[in-house]
């Protein structure tokens, strides 16, 4: 079956406005903000061993 | 009273994602014809659905390159009229000259009148600084189907590892889009000899489940399942 | 097309100001890590200074362990460890906490920043090398890298054991060599400090089988890129150690001067984009650490790195 763009009336060239949306469509950038891993003290479970020389971490509860 | 027309922005937006759904059930078997005659002809709005078609570009196309869908006179019609209606432009990015150009080719190969894609050459960023260059191939993807003239005619082993590099920092960034686009032409090039230094199928499970859930996202990972070395769906 | 390769100088120069800028600061706040003085071994709390003091010493030893440091800052190499040693009353603060904690090993890491640098307490060598013969310490319950900071640093302070490196470094993280971009904050320290003990912070870069050795160089460069971008200058700092501690460093000289930039005027290295604190000793608890990192790791790049271009 071939179906012919004719039957409908054919759109007009597209205006500055239309041509922006289509082209900043075309290549979209990447991801400006950063969503990579960061300390979460929720995420850790062995919190509470003293470990040498790592980043400094929230204190311990008292014992 | 009348309102000024806000940017059509949204509405060719939505326009894509509905084309890129249709492009990817013919990969995956989910639905009948995916030309984009049929989109462009059931569509409410047809110059949205035309600027989806030149959004799209190349991946028009994937269903007949990949999976043995037809690709015929009216769907070669509705990319003409697309260029008609969106013609290529003196201002276009790079990226932009070298989807066009590769859309016209396909234009021409499946029966289409040719169309102007704009001829200036353009030169690539050297691939030593891996993220600048990974940027630049995430904005081609669509030129990464078989039988396209693409940035990447020749694979290597250091291509390949600079497109591992930048899936895996779009990864870590949760940039899934990226990520998806990058893995596709890391499959691209594992399927042409030059293997991938990541776990692609891991990746695109991961992408898949944890990614935007865009349906342009869910082709570049479709079409990046088909491109691996060993996958069985692919036309010469 | 090939990655140019870097002057040798770049990587040089930038990590010798970051260095000498860093060591001069802990050399000049060294007192801020003071004990309390009726501090015994229990330390009611051990990360405010007790750690500090055995960071200040790593960093220290390595400056002369390297043996390339200026007149001026071996100098102050020396003066952090007297201070330290000091602090730590020769030893016999040590002492006092191994026994109290039998299962602690902290005191041994602690000391081996000593004995790398030629200090000595004999009866707490042969404490160490008792507690090292008990089967309690090969059962304790430890992280993987922990596993092999401990076998480091009894190896490092001449102690008698003999631990199988390639069944410790298997059993890490980094030893699956996994999926590079399956990994959190946490587990990118657990890597680092995975080198750093298994090379004994670059001193012995042939620790790290070729399969590891080729996998830090294809992605290291992806975890500091994405980690610099979010300013975390700690974590940079870590992985440019990382690199040193490699056969051939490949680290690109614009990342060290990233991390030189972040360096305060004062030689203060802040643990990420934060403003840091006026106050003094709020700043010493918050940036000692990556202090002792930056200057570990310009030491380590300033000796060893030859100016190798990246793998892409």
């Amino acid at each position: 079956m071939s179906v012919q763009a004719s039957t409908r009336i054919s759109p007009v060239l597209a205006g500055s406005a239309e041509r922006s949306a289509m082209t900043s469509l075309i290549s979209e950038p990447e991801a400006p903000v950063s969503g990579a891993p960061v300390y979460s003290p929720e995420a850790v479970g062995v919190l509470l061993l003293l470990i040498l020389l790592s980043p400094k971490q929230p204190s311990e509860p008292r014992k | 009273m009348s309102y000024p027309d806000p940017s059509p922005h949204a509405v060719y937006a939505a326009a894509v994602e509905s084309l890129a759904g249709r492009v990817l059930g013919a990969l995956t078997g989910t639905r009948g014809p995916a030309g984009p005659a049929r989109h462009v002809e059931e569509a409410g709005d047809p110059k949205a659905a035309l600027a989806a078609v030149r959004v799209l570009g190349p991946d028009v196309f994937a269903p007949a390159l990949l999976a043995g869908a037809a690709f015929g006179p009216a769907d070669c019609e509705a990319v003409t009229e697309a260029f008609r209606v969106f013609p290529p432009g003196p201002d276009d990015p790079p990226e932009t000259v070298w989807r066009d150009r590769a859309t016209a080719a396909l234009l021409t190969r499946h029966g289409g009148d040719p169309v102007a894609p704009g001829a200036q050459p353009v030169s690539r960023t050297p691939r030593h600084r891996w993220r600048i260059w990974a940027g630049w191939m995430a904005r081609l993807s669509p030129l990464a189907l078989p039988g396209v003239t693409g940035p990447l005619p020749e694979p290597d082993a250091r291509a390949a590892q600079a497109l591992a590099m930048g899936t895996t920092r779009a990864l870590l960034r949760r940039d899934h889009p990226t990520a998806a686009r990058l893995a596709r032409w890391a499959a691209y090039a594992d399927g042409r000899g030059a293997p991938c230094t990541l776990d692609l199928g891991a990746v695109l499970d991961h992408i898949e489940l944890c990614g935007s859930g865009t349906a342009r996202t869910a082709l570049d990972t479709a079409i990046a399942r088909r491109l691996a070395a060993g996958s069985e769906r692919r036309t010469a | 097309m090939t990655a140019p390769s870097p002057s040798p100088a770049a990587v040089r120069r930038t990590a010798h100001t970051l260095a000498t800028g860093a060591v001069g600061w802990l050399h000049r706040h060294r007192e801020l890590g003071s004990l309390p003085p009726d501090t015994s071994g229990e330390l009611t709390d051990p990360d405010s200074v007790y750690k500090p003091l055995g960071e200040s010493a790593l960093a220290a030893s390595l400056v002369l362990r390297e043996g390339i440091a200026s007149p001026a800052d071996r100098r102050a190499a020396e003066e952090i460890l007297d201070f330290a040693w000091a602090q730590l009353r020769e030893g016999d603060l040590l002492y006092e906490r191994q026994l109290r904690y039998m299962m602690m090993t902290d005191p041994l890491e602690l000391y081996t920043h000593f004995a790398r640098a030629g200090y000595r307490h004999e009866r707490l060598h042969a404490l160490f090398n008792h507690l090292g013969r008990l089967v309690s310490r090969d059962g304790a319950e430890q992280l993987p890298n922990r596993r092999l900071a401990v076998a480091n640093a009894a190896r490092v302070a001449g102690l008698d054991r003999e631990p199988d490196w390639q069944v410790l470094t298997d059993a890490t993280w980094l030893g699956h060599t996994p999926e590079p971009w399956a990994i959190d904050w946490m587990t990118a320290y657990c890597v680092t400090h995975t080198v750093f003990h298994v090379t004994d912070w670059g001193g012995r870069p042939q620790g790290l089988s070729p399969e590891i050795q080729d996998y830090l160089a294809r992605w290291l460069p992806v975890w500091m890129d994405v980690w610099q971008e979010i300013q975390e200058w700690d974590l940079l700092a870590e992985l440019l150690i990382v690199d040193s501690c490699l056969a051939e460093p490949r680290s690109a000289p614009e990342v060290w001067e990233v991390l030189a930039g972040a360096q305060r005027p004062d030689g203060l290295v802040p643990r990420n984009g934060e403003p840091v604190s006026d106050d003094p000793e709020q700043a010493f608890r918050e940036h000692h650490h990556t202090t002792v990192v930056a200057a570990v790791a310009g030491t380590l790049a300033l000796s060893r790195h030859r100016g190798a271009p990246a793998l892409v």
